[in-house]
């Protein structure tokens, strides 16, 4: 288990980034924390990929800085990069290589690694019956996995990871999923880059949102996701509870909502609502605090950054 | 392991392990073979000291020179250009590797290939030279000392030779950051040079203007082609494809081959160390 106190293990401030006069990232700000596993979200050409490659010494920022337990990664790269391991949208391979030779390959960049360590990477992503076949006869799938193998060579303490779930099957999304919850839970922070939301949303403790280079939303994915203390029900006659909600004045924002009703409650608590539609002949079935979904704030957040697209 | 070994160590594991690369050591087989046919059934007289260096490290020096320089050439674009191609530069870098100190590893990886490449082809030449004519082979054994001086300069053209077709070789990959860019234009740079060996003394007489064969004096492939001439202009030499008009002397052919190295290294290093990485 790893130190929890010190500086956060992935600072961004300010940063930017101008291809002429075009923002393509424009003072992001960002702290992760160890343990935590921040989803960073955004539409095509939002600004992501480049957001990355600047924390990872690729693209020189324009303006702002990047620091990694507490120092600059552009003034003392080779100090903390070997810290960080990063699979970057499609996984970087030598297809003519087998995947042990690989591994071994990208370890030279950390300094070399033990033959035991790189056996034990490679059984840790369930690659261990193909380790010696060439990198070129593996799937999208088995690709990926040896990614993240390289991603954890030299027990790095902040992991970087661009649509990890990329040509999985459901058991490798499924084992995907379960691997960065034990990271997390050993004291790492991952940076996931992801358009599967549910995903996100299953695992992550917090996320971003960016749009057109900015940070449109960010937040812990519970406050993300939290309604505005309303409630969603199930009731026999829908069309006619919801006459009847509207017309109270603590009830004007009732609506239906994807087949279910939404609604406030008189006094905010989901009892007061629940005796005041029984008084009223209509018993709900079910009742339940209404959250959003990801998907939800996300279409939400970036129309409102771009208005309708 | 000490980092900078560690990533020489990962160079040339990838230079040994990629099939891509097997065929190149049979390109410097082929050469020994040429030149031990070459040689054979030459009934050159070996009594003096010049003859016998003519008939033996002339033809070792022509053998490392293109049957080693030619494969490195190919490989270091490969060594540079797979790395942008493939997007591998970007896993590098993103571990801490700075840009100068992969290119600086890949270069110390090429030398280290470099040097086993030249002894091994340079001790199989001797073998067959020995095989095809083994009177000069013997003699030359023989003189030993005296003949020192020559081979010393005979080895620096070699050395020069294929500091030239890595550093070309780095350089083109680094520019173009493709292996097919770097390929095209390393491939195609000495037998441009050759032919323009060739065209501009024809320019010259055909414009009245002394410019273009001024211009033949500074081309890399030309004093290449020359140097072994230009350090030794007491003797004889086996002078391979075009030299420039009128014949530099052995100053002027090592200035401008480590002009050539100093601008593909720098400008190598430059790119290398300004550019944002996007593959």
């Amino acid at each position: 288990m790893r130190e929890r106190e010190g500086p956060p293990v992935l600072e961004l401030d300010g940063l930017s980034r101008a291809y002429g006069r075009r923002m393509v990232v424009d003072h992001v700000d960002l702290v992760l924390h160890r343990g935590e596993i921040l989803g960073f979200l955004g539409p095509n050409g939002a600004g992501k990929t480049t957001t990355i490659r600047m924390a990872l010494n690729l693209v020189r920022p324009s303006a702002g800085t990047v620091r990694v337990l507490g120092s600059d990664v552009w003034r003392e790269p080779r100090r903390v990069l070997p810290r960080v391991g990063a699979l970057v949208e499609a996984p970087a391979l030598y297809p003519r290589l087998s995947g042990r030779d690989n591994v071994r390959a990208f370890a030279a960049a950390v300094g070399g690694a033990r033959p035991a360590a790189i056996g034990e990477l490679i059984e840790l992503v369930g690659l261990g019956e193909r380790e010696h076949d060439r990198v070129r006869t593996y799937s999208l799938g088995m690709k990926q996995r040896l990614g993240v193998a390289i991603a954890l060579l030299n027990d790095p303490d902040l992991l970087v990871l661009d649509e990890p779930a990329n040509g999985l099957d459901p058991l490798g999304i499924v084992e995907m999923r379960d691997l960065m919850s034990r990271l997390a839970a050993e004291g790492r922070a991952i940076f996931l880059c992801s358009h599967v939301l549910r995903e996100v949303e299953a695992i992550c403790t917090r996320v971003a949102i960016i749009d057109r280079g900015r940070i449109v939303h960010q937040g812990s994915v519970d406050d993300v996701l939290a309604g505005t203390g309303e409630f969603w029900l199930h009731v026999a006659e829908p069309g006619q509870v919801l006459a009847l909600l509207q017309a109270q004045a603590w009830g004007r924002s009732a609506r239906l909502w994807e087949g279910r009703l939404v609604t406030p409650s008189p006094t905010g608590r989901g009892r007061d609502l629940t005796a005041f539609l029984a008084a009223a002949g209509h018993p709900p079935d079910a009742l339940d605090r209404f959250r959003h979904d990801l998907e939800d704030v996300f279409l939400r957040v970036t129309n409102v950054a771009e208005g309708i697209r | 392991m000490n980092g900078f070994r560690a990533l020489v160590g990962g160079e040339l594991l990838k230079i040994r392990r990629q099939p891509a690369n097997w065929p190149l050591p049979l390109f410097m087989l082929a050469q020994v073979f040429l030149t031990a046919l070459l040689s054979s059934g030459d009934n050159r007289p070996v009594g003096d000291q010049d003859s016998v260096v003519r008939a033996v490290l002339d033809p070792l020096t022509l053998t490392l020179q293109v049957g080693v320089g030619l494969p490195l050439l190919v490989l270091a674009v490969l060594v540079v250009g797979q790395e942008y191609q493939l997007g591998t530069v970007r896993v590098l870098i993103g571990r801490g590797t700075g840009r100068v100190r992969l290119l600086l590893a890949k270069l110390t990886a090429l030398a280290i290939v470099a040097a086993t490449g030249a002894v091994v082809t340079g001790a199989a030449a001797a073998g067959a030279l020995w095989l095809v004519e083994p009177e000069p082979v013997r003699t030359a054994l023989a003189l030993g000392g005296p003949i020192a001086r020559d081979a010393g300069l005979n080895l620096v053209a070699v050395v020069l030779s294929l500091a030239a077709c890595i550093l070309l070789g780095v350089f083109v990959a680094s520019v173009g950051r493709s292996v097919a860019f770097g390929l095209a234009l390393a491939l195609i740079w000495f037998p441009i040079e050759n032919v323009g060996l060739l065209v501009l003394p024809a320019l010259t007489v055909l414009t009245r203007q002394g410019l273009w064969d001024g211009l033949t004096l500074y081309l890399l492939g030309g004093n290449l082609n020359t140097m072994v001439q230009a350090l030794e202009p007491g003797r004889r030499t086996v002078v391979f494809l075009a030299a420039p008009e009128p014949q530099v002397d052995g100053k002027h052919a090592v200035l401008v081959v480590l002009a050539y190295l100093a601008v593909f290294l720098a400008t190598s290093l430059g790119l290398s160390w300004r550019r944002d990485v996007h593959a």
